[in-house]
């Protein structure tokens, strides 16, 4: 008979997850005995009386789980041990290999000596100093945290960059490094085309763009929303391009962001104009025309960005580009339901989750010729006034700060713009309701089944009043994201929504529920 | 992305709970010792824990407050990792970039153990254990309790057997050992079963919930001897399993255990019933080792009660299981 024995350090596991732990090895062929329990001294005691406590059991202490299997040969053993692994990481939700919890940075460092990158996702007071710390070890830096203040933010960019070192962020809540998706990002394919973004989820949009054209990502590095602003100088934009023209596997440079101060678009375009790989800049909502008219390949959009992309590997798009008879498709069906419209439904009502997709549907229905208002709008003649109640063309960006103080974000939590969705659905100026849903790590597990009562809901609550109420939606994914994009797109073609593969295509399709003829088809 | 602030108000708390604004040096340093489904357990630099914050339907336990959330509250604390530092904001912790609880406008709920209380007629006992029979789970100890008490309940697991073994001695000095003699030797047994409660913490704290509720004697032994007791069991069991007891003796117990014991001592067997089932539904099997506890504390009850009329007719002898 065989004995092994293993203890995990101050482990934390719920009793159920235990007790279910137990239960499965106990039910294992080859398996006498499996104890799974905290190491007290009546446990062990338990142990010794069956002849399974090793001198390393006995050493463990009160708060250290120990895992004992006794089994009939060593290849039970063995098997019952990868099952141990798997359950435990997969009761933790973490299926990758994961390190014990560390208490210290010294200890982090040590437990893993060969890190590179530091994820640092403490209160913003505190953010700079242990981003510094991490830059001083040689490390590259993911600040999550936000209110880290401009000068800091200065200090440690300036810090990295002397080094040769990166630090994405403060807030910076979507990269892929490596292949790795970190905070908020989807599980695309690797391959040519590097990005550098100071947008979270305009980083996630084009990704899963290039994902779809059958293109992939080498590295993807998020900045931060306030590296371009003049404070900053955009250092880590342009630490990013270098970090992408000496990166081998990288074969396209890609810059997405909202408009950046003046002197620092200078700054990136000089930038580019020395770099030896063929880039693709957006700008969302800048000046596009004078960008080309300098040379530069200059995308509006997220989904044209993927495409230019695309275009400098000489790639031939992948189907699903919007331009397809998939699209046309989608463009008669908004025909048929318009037509089914009541005199009053005039208006374009978007719920979003992601900032950057709300502020390129406001740039695309804006060039639709549509006035439209929102809360992330720049412009004084678009920001929307009170954004409790919707008035003529509305986009809401439901993450921003207004909507999410005392809860969470609705990429975590979509539920959370339900309520919305059936107070625009009461509403007998909406013509048409527009939501985004986005997939990936850090996301709501299942973002379109937590919603669609609610779109079903706002439907009734207009057929009520004699209305029909069109909606088109978005989901912002791959096939590869743990939520599964089909079935979310199922679920909401099922309930009778429209769904576009891309945010522009939906922004199109919004447009044409509002009765313009779209300028250009996708 | 700008994801602002999550302010989750906390609906009640239990009312030994001082406040951090209140309450100075002991906050400082808190951080969070542990996550689970449904609770964060906060300790200060001292390593005793503070707070426990949970939401529904987490069953209101001593030390702990519960948060106004219906959402998912696995994908909403998971990014939560022991030994994350918290911030004191006013009344309120911080326990993350995006996660402040708010406990300030909570209410306040005594979970303290009333008594002495009347009492309780024979039939609670059997009313007792036919719940445990039927609301019971397996794995902890309420089938080595209900075999010892004489039903054919199967012992599956090694520790089922272990804590059969251990109650079956416990029993037995119940009905000829001393009343101090028996708490003292409760100290052997804690830190037994699976679980950061164990299985025998949750059972002796069922116990004391329902000795201090019937027993002035019990009170008057916590009070003088309850702080040596502790100090023996610190070494031998966990860290929440410690201050579970810790609670105990202090006379609070969670809200479904105080349910059970106040229906047994003053209330009929629905209200029993109604009760035993809620405790229960506690933990994987905590709430059944508690319901064991209390029966085993009843059991006791009677016994003493005989064996003290019998010792007033000077006609000692020695008691059965029941």
């Amino acid at each position: 008979m065989q004995i092994r024995i293993a203890i995990q350090k101050n482990a934390y596991h719920d009793s159920v997850a235990l007790m279910s732990l137990t239960g499965q090895i106990n039910g294992l062929d080859g398996i006498e005995e499996a104890v799974v329990s905290m190491g007290t001294p009546m446990n062990k005691e338990l142990l010794a009386n069956v002849g399974m406590l090793t001198e390393e059991a006995a050493a463990c202490g009160d708060n250290d789980l120990i895992l004992a299997v006794k089994a009939e040969s060593e290849e039970a053993l063995e098997q019952a041990f990868q099952e141990i692994d798997g359950l435990l990481h997969a009761q933790r939700g973490n299926k990758k290999k994961g390190g014990a919890p560390v208490q210290t940075w010294g200890a982090a460092v040590q437990a893993l000596p060969e890190a590179n990158l530091a994820i640092i996702s403490v209160p913003g007071e505190y953010a700079a100093r242990e981003a510094e710390k991490a830059l001083k070890q040689g490390m590259h830096v993911m600040i999550f945290s936000d209110n880290v203040t401009l000068a800091e933010e200065k200090r440690v960019k300036e810090l990295a960059a002397g080094k040769g070192l990166l630090v994405m962020g403060p807030d910076c809540g979507t990269a892929i490094i490596n292949g790795v998706g970190l905070c908020f990002a989807n599980e695309v394919r690797r391959g040519s085309v590097g990005l550098v973004a100071a947008s979270g989820t305009g980083l996630q949009e084009v990704t899963v763009q290039l994902h779809r054209l059958g293109l992939g990502v080498s590295q993807a590095i998020g900045t931060g929303g306030r590296d371009l602003h003049e404070e900053i100088g955009g250092i880590m934009m342009l630490e990013g391009i270098r970090a992408l023209q000496a990166d081998e596997k990288t074969e396209v440079i890609v810059l997405i962001s909202k408009p950046p101060h003046p002197s620092v678009q200078e700054r990136m375009l000089r930038e580019l104009e020395g770099s030896a790989k063929p880039a693709v800049v957006c700008f969302l909502d800048g000046d596009a025309e004078a960008l080309r008219e300098a040379g530069f390949t200059a995308a509006t959009t997220l989904l044209d960005t993927a495409q230019l992309a695309a275009g400098h590997l000489k790639a031939e798009p992948a189907g699903g580009t919007g331009a397809g008879e998939r699209f046309r498709k989608l463009l008669d069906e908004a025909d048929r339901q318009r037509s089914r419209l009541a005199a009053g439904q005039t208006d374009v009502r978007g719920l979003f989750c992601g900032g950057t997709l709300t502020a390129e549907a406001l740039s695309i229905l804006r060039g639709e010729g549509l006035a439209v208002r929102s809360n992330v709008a720049k412009k004084p003649e678009e920001k929307l006034q009170d954004v409790s109640v919707s008035t003529g063309h509305t986009l809401l960006d439901l993450g921003d700060d207004e909507f999410t103080r005392g809860r969470p974000h609705p990429m975590i939590e979509p539920g959370l713009r339900n309520e919305r969705i059936v107070q625009e659905g009461r509403d007998p100026a909406a013509a048409v309701l527009y939501l985004d849903f986005e997939l990936g790590y850090g996301s709501h597990a299942d973002p379109a089944g937590v919603s669609i009562e609610a779109i079903r809901e706002a439907r009734r609550a207009a057929e009520a009043e004699g209305r029909y109420l069109p909606v088109v939606a978005y989901v912002c994914g791959t096939e590869l994201d743990k939520q599964d994009k089909a079935s979310q797109t199922r679920l909401l073609e099922e309930a009778g929504v429209l769904v576009a593969e891309s945010n522009k295509e939906a922004a199109l399709l919004a447009a044409r529920l509002a009765g313009r003829s779209i300028k250009e088809e996708a | 992305m700008s994801e602002g602030s999550l302010v989750l108000q906390a609906t009640e708390r239990e009312e030994g709970i001082r406040l951090p604004s209140a309450a100075g040096g002991r906050w400082a340093g808190a951080y969070i010792h542990s996550v689970y489904k449904s609770t964060i357990n906060i300790a200060g630099k001292d390593g005793q824990l503070l707070l426990s914050l949970a939401v529904r339907p987490a069953i209101l336990a001593p030390g702990m407050a519960i948060l106004d959330w219906e959402g998912d509250f696995t994908g909403l604390f998971s990014p939560h990792k022991p030994c994350n530092q918290i911030r004191i904001v006013g009344s309120s912790l911080q326990l993350s970039e995006w996660l402040i609880c708010d406990l300030s406008a909570a209410r306040l709920v005594s979970l303290a153990i009333p008594g002495p209380m009347a009492a309780a007629p024979p039939e609670r006992l059997a009313e007792l254990t036919e719940a445990l029979r039927r609301f019971g789970k397996p794995g902890g100890a309420g089938r080595p309790w209900l075999r010892a008490a004489g039903w054919p309940a199967p012992l599956e697991t090694l520790h089922e057997r272990a804590l059969y073994s251990q109650l079956m001695k416990l029993a037995l000095l119940a009905r000829s050992g001393g009343e101090r003699e028996l708490y003292g030797a409760l100290t052997g047994f804690a830190g037994l079963g699976i679980g950061l409660t164990p299985s025998a913490d949750d059972f002796i704290t069922g116990f004391f919930g329902i000795m201090l509720a019937a027993r002035p004697e019990c009170r008057q032994w916590a009070e003088h001897c309850g702080a040596g007791w502790l100090a023996r069991v610190q070494a031998r069991t966990t860290f929440l399993g410690y201050e579970m007891l810790r609670q105990a003796l202090a006379g609070k117990v969670n809200r479904a255990a105080l349910a059970v014991i106040t229906a047994c001592l003053e209330g009929d067997g629905r209200r029993l019933e109604a009760a035993a089932c809620g405790l229960a539904a506690l933990g994987s099997t905590s709430g059944t080792d508690m319901l064991a506890g209390i029966a085993f504390g009843l059991d006791t009850l009677y016994v003493w009660k005989r064996r003290e009329s019998n010792a007033d007719q000077n006609c000692h002898s020695e008691e059965r299981l029941p």
